[in-house]
């Protein structure tokens, strides 16, 4: 087991060693080597989630990674109930989309860069999500945060996806300095950042409602803001859409995003701990997910609709993991991993047959081009609409339904706003894609509009279907709910005094009347053109112009910190500190010295070596005649 | 027994120097240098570094002697034999060095250490090169890489020197 | 130990003498080498009456500088047979330019 638990890191790390570095010769298999690799450490994966299923928690230490004089820090791999889902989640999907990327990346002249970096982003995610440590998890951070950048900036002839890789690493970096002072303060209060040796001491050495638990917990929640693209840090994301859309929908949607997520759930023996810093994730989360989905609502571009989505459902996972309900964020995790992954996949075989066109303002009636897109697509957002049977429905309830028995009941509205929202944009785009009228006549026999070839095709149905029965391990059996009961080995839920109880069947009423009316409105407006959606827009104009303009979060930020940014680089750092300081003080100043004595010195320089021989030898004798008489006699 | 050993291959190592120092010709300045080279590996022996003896004939007896030796083949033999022996005003360098001499004696006359451990923590299991390894690798891994950094300097440094057609 | 260090510095001085007086280039790197390996003898000799192992390491890490140094000075002794057909030291003294 040994063994195996690290051959699920090594086998999509020598995938991506072979189409690194023999790149040009395996070109033709890159993808095959790719899938493959990922298909096997899906399967190796399989053995420690077992293990975990029979109750064993498997954790092995191979080597000690840093030893400092009193913390060490080990590499160990770790699955535990928390572990095994994201285990399970990240191979799977993985790999559904790296044989998915195998058509959809064909002929492309990245081929193989692609792969390896796709492997690459696996290996890093598998570290961050199977390390026992917080620096082992940091360095699959780090290591997701360069795949992603090397993948958004992938076509990096273009300009805008160069610069949306750049944007995504330094936003990145903001919420890797929060996650590193998480880290330090661990350290100082525990001496110690292994998984194992933390949380048992955790209320033991922090205490309750401690102001340390609380500086920790935030500390590693800005880390998470950034990874997971949460308000404020969340504007990468939708840059991020330049890359190729397999990589949105792996990265982007499914996993890397996902991590701050995990990180909560993983850390929750802190979380429990300080009530302060649950309520700032929760509400945090509920804002992003009522914010993204407002700006969801105007957006044209399949892709950028769908990335604002995964905004908010990721505000969804936080509320989960905020509330202290673990199990609920993990749930959502999955669920969302398999419907939005999905709904990305769809939107790139679009994409595919219509050459890289993007917007819902083109397509229309496109179903009778690509029947099994279109059922994949419905199938899809039937689920993050939260309409039972499918998945989001169990995930999405089971949030919203702890958050109002936990006591937090305005997020529980906002959640059920976002979740009516979330149906509208959802289905407008579905019905402006799939139905009515061809809005631009012959644009599909231009292009020639077919349906995606069947290696695009299966994986889509393999996870539409687990986008319908993902959810089924959330229905209550037996008293108590599977994925509760699962997780809670690991993340046990938060403990509140007053819990509130309400009808299940009256929650999931109100849930289910939400997703609805959702979808009821998209159609009226859509389908039926009861009124026009310009109509609308004209009547609301002034929060339509802030809505599609996204806040002008991206105007907010370069004026007000990239443009004092440069000022202060320009005008102080530059032209004062560098120009009169560095180089006139310090370099000139260096150099004009060294000249000065120099020009004394050339006398002694007579370029016989032998007379720089007796001025070495009398040096000696002065040295060694001073020790002699100070120190000896 | 051990005190006219250490004074045979001491004059074996000063009368090798002393050879290097005072021959004309240039190769059999090389012979006297190789045989004071010898000399050292001797005293190394004797004072229990039975590895840096054998790294003393390996390294300096063998490849840096024929380093030398092979470039004097590839010179003009009669230049090289033709050459002054010494400077033309030697009697103050000389006199310098005789000063080096009284100075540096001296101070070993006069030099005093702890003398509680000699001869002891020089080996593990009896194996001075294990001894060594644990410390080189464990104590002094940072010198040693730098080392290899500075032997491939040389090495490039001696290419270029040699390549270069400076007019 | 006397003994030793006195060794040590007979090498050491003679080595320096040999640098200082000696004309033939290929002469003064030897001188060099003699000189090193004094300073070499010292150390071991140190390593042994302290009981201190560090000294023979110390050797290891001479012996590399050491190669180095006799590469590249043999390398300046070919270039300079090239451009010159002379290993006169005092021939050098067109490096100071």
């Amino acid at each position: 087991m040994k063994v195996i638990l690290l051959f699920v890191i090594l086998t999509p790390l020598i995938g991506f060693l072979i189409n690194g570095i023999f790149g040009k010769w395996t070109k033709p298999f890159a993808g095959v080597i790719a899938a493959s690799a990922l298909g096997i450490s899906f399967l190796l994966g399989l053995f420690p989630i077992l293990s975990v299923l029979h109750g064993h928690i498997v954790e092995y230490t191979y080597f000690t990674w840093m030893p400092f004089k009193e913390v060490v820090i080990p590499f160990g791999l770790r699955v535990d109930y928390v572990s095994a889902i994201m285990l399970f989640v990240v191979t799977f999907v993985s790999w559904m989309i790296h044989i998915y990327s195998n058509g959809y990346m064909a002929g492309d002249k990245g081929y193989a860069r692609y792969f390896s970096y796709l492997n690459l982003f696996v290996t890093a995610m598998l570290i961050l999500v199977l390390g026992n440590n917080y620096l082992l998890m940091f360095v699959g951070w780090e290591g997701v945060g360069l795949a992603s950048y090397l993948l958004i900036g992938f076509w990096f002839e273009k300009s805008t996806a160069s610069d949306a890789g750049e944007k995504a690493f330094v936003v990145n970096r903001i919420g890797d300095a929060g996650f590193i002072i998480g880290v330090l303060y661990m350290v100082y209060y525990f001496g110690s950042v292994t998984y194992s040796n933390v949380f048992p001491r955790a209320e033991h050495v922090l205490g309750y409602g401690s102001t340390a638990a609380t500086i920790i917990g935030i500390a590693l929640f800005v880390g998470a803001v950034g990874k997971s693209a949460q308000f404020p840090l969340y504007i990468w994301l939708t840059d991020a859409m330049e890359g190729p859309t397999p990589v949105s929908s792996l990265i982007h949607a499914a996993t890397m995003v996902t991590a701050g997520v995990y990180m909560v759930a993983r850390s929750n023996a802190i979380y429990s701990l300080s009530p302060v810093a649950q309520e700032i994730v929760a509400t945090i989360g509920a804002f992003t997910a009522f914010y993204a989905a407002t700006m969801a609502i105007t957006h044209k571009d399949i892709k950028r609709i769908l990335a604002y989505s995964t905004l908010s459902q990721l505000g969804y996972m936080f509320i989960g993991v905020g509330i202290g309900a673990y199990w609920t964020g993990l749930f959502h995790l999955m669920t969302h991993a398999f419907f939005k992954g999905l709904l990305f996949l769809a939107a790139g075989a679009i994409m595919h047959s219509m050459r890289g066109l993007l917007s819902i303002d083109l397509m229309g009636g496109l179903r009778k081009y690509m029947p099994q897109t279109a059922t994949v697509m419905i199938i899809a957002s039937l689920a993050i609409s939260g309409i039972p049977p499918f998945a989001g429905f169990f995930s999405k309830d089971a949030i919203l339904g702890n958050a109002l028995e936990m006591g937090h009941p305005i997020i529980w509205i906002v959640g059920e706003i976002t979740a009516f929202m979330t149906a509208f944009y959802m289905f407008r785009m579905v019905f402006s894609v799939f139905y009515g009228e061809e809005k631009v006549e012959g644009l599909y026999h231009e292009l020639h509009t077919h349906e995606a070839p069947a290696v695009m095709t299966i994986p889509m149905w393999v996870l539409a279907i687990l986008s319908i029965i993902g959810g089924w391990v959330g229905i209550k059996m037996g008293g108590h709910v599977p994925i509760e009961w699962f997780v809670a080995h690991t993340a046990p839920t938060t403990e509140v005094a007053h819990e509130a109880h309400y009808s299940e069947i009256l929650l999931m009423g109100i849930s289910v009347t939400m997703g609805l009316s959702g979808i009821l409105a998209a159609w009226l407006i859509y389908i039926k053109k009861i009124i026009t959606a310009e109509k609308i827009a004209n009547m609301f104009k002034p929060i339509y112009t802030l809505l599609a303009n996204t806040y002008y979060a991206d105007e907010f930020v370069y004026c007000c910190i990239v443009k004092p940014f440069w000022w202060v680089s320009t005008n102080f750092l530059w032209k004062i500190v560098d120009v009169i300081i560095i180089d006139k003080g310090m370099v000139d100043g260096t150099g004009w010295i060294a000249g000065r004595v120099g020009k004394g010195l050339r006398l002694f320089q007579t370029g016989f070596a032998n007379n720089y021989a007796y001025w070495i030898s009398l040096g000696i004798i002065l040295l060694s005649s001073w020790y002699l008489f100070v120190k000896i006699i | 027994m051990e005190g006219i050993m250490f004074y045979i291959i001491s004059i074996i190592t000063v009368g090798g120097g002393l050879g290097v120092l005072l021959s004309k010709n240039p190769y059999r300045a090389a012979m006297w240098m190789i045989f004071s080279f010898f000399g050292i590996a001797g005293l190394f022996v004797m004072l229990h570094a039975q590895f840096n003896a054998m790294l003393q004939i390996i390294v300096y007896a063998g490849a840096i002697a024929v380093m030398i030796m092979l470039v004097m083949m590839i010179m003009d033999r009669r230049m090289l034999e033709s050459l002054e022996r010494f400077n033309p005003q030697a009697y103050w360098p000389a006199l310098i060095g005789l000063a080096l001499l009284a100075d540096l004696s001296f101070l070993a006359y006069k030099f005093k250490i702890n003398m509680s451990n000699v001869g002891k923590n020089l080996t593990i299991n009896g194996s001075n090169t294990q001894m060594i390894g644990e410390i080189l690798f464990k104590h002094y891994l940072l010198p040693f890489e730098v080392t290899a950094i500075i032997l491939l300097v040389a090495l490039i440094g001696a290419v270029v020197l040699t390549k270069k057609d400076i007019s | 130990m006397t003994g030793y260090l006195v060794v040590s510095a007979l090498l050491i001085a003679i080595g320096a003498t040999g640098v200082m007086i000696r004309r033939n280039f290929m002469i003064v790197l030897m001188s060099l080498e003699i000189m090193i390996n004094g300073a070499g003898l010292f150390l071991i000799a140190m390593s042994y009456y302290l009981g201190n192992v560090s000294g023979q390491v110390m050797f290891i890490f001479i012996a590399a500088v050491a190669a180095s140094e006799t590469a590249v000075g043999l390398a300046i002794a070919v270039m300079m047979y090239k451009k010159k057909k002379s290993i006169d030291i005092n021939d050098f003294s067109i490096l100071r330019k």
